[in-house]
């Protein structure tokens, strides 16, 4: 693997401290390819990730893993214009995105 | 910035929860790992544009909380390492992704020697600060 981000999994042992991801509806911010998401999605009930580079939510539809297709979702999208409902989310993380 | 953050809190339920996760600037430590060993090579250098854009999302969180928008419950930070097996490989990663930082010919040298004086098991690693917090979508809000 060229490049291995945080083997130790610090990240998402923080969040699972941190969030209350246990089957919310969860919208992260600047997902790229999903380096994150597919640490807690397993857990929530419904995942939309979003961010502003095409390429990245290409691969991460791609590397979508089958047991996940159902509950997590990427669309192109802007934070300044979230094409979502009011009241939409329990939980937003913002990912190395603010 | 402040604009996300009006929409973050537009689309949560009453009571919902942000989590800001984020790298702090501090110029990250390079450093070469051979088993339990690590080896300090240099630093990757965060430039102006990173620095600014950090200080921005600060006054911007601060200003969300300020207007009562969100309680802040918890503000802590982690290590987070990101690992190549050859500096050729983390000098491809950093071209193609660092955008406000960069590492120093002299970072790159350094690196250079000390994973060819430590053989196939020489890893090499940047070693950063993420900050996390945790804010609350409070009730009522009278600014909106």
């Amino acid at each position: 693997m060229p490049t291995e981000h945080d083997p130790e999994q610090t990240e998402i042992k923080y969040l699972q401290d941190t969030a209350n991801l246990a089957k919310a509806h969860v919208l992260e911010i600047g997902c790229g390819e999903g380096r994150l998401t597919w640490r807690y999605a397993e857990v929530a009930r419904y995942v939309v990730g979003i961010d502003l580079k095409p390429k990245q939510l290409t691969v991460a539809s791609q590397e979508c893993p089958p047991a996940l297709r159902s509950t997590v979702a990427f669309s192109l999208a802007n934070a300044e214009t979230l094409p979502f409902p009011r009241e939409s989310f329990d939980l937003v993380i913002l990912a190395w995105s603010l | 910035m402040v604009h996300a953050l009006k929409e973050v809190w537009r689309v949560l339920v009453p009571n919902g929860q942000v989590i800001d996760l984020r790298p702090i600037s501090e110029n990250a430590p390079i450093e070469v790992v051979v088993g339990d060993q690590v080896l300090f090579a240099g630093r990757r250098i965060d430039c102006v544009e990173g620095i600014a854009d950090d200080i921005a999302a600060n006054e911007a969180i601060e200003s969300a909380v300020g207007s009562g928008w969100f309680v802040q419950e918890y503000a802590g930070s982690f290590k987070y390492n990101t690992y190549w097996n050859t500096l050729a490989e983390m000098k491809i990663y950093a071209e193609e992704n660092y955008t406000s930082s960069y590492i120093p010919e002299e970072a790159f040298i350094e690196t250079h020697r000390l994973m060819a004086e430590n053989g196939k098991e020489a890893k090499v690693r940047i070693h950063r600060t993420i900050s996390i917090s945790q804010y609350r979508k409070r009730f009522f809000n009278l600014h909106l």
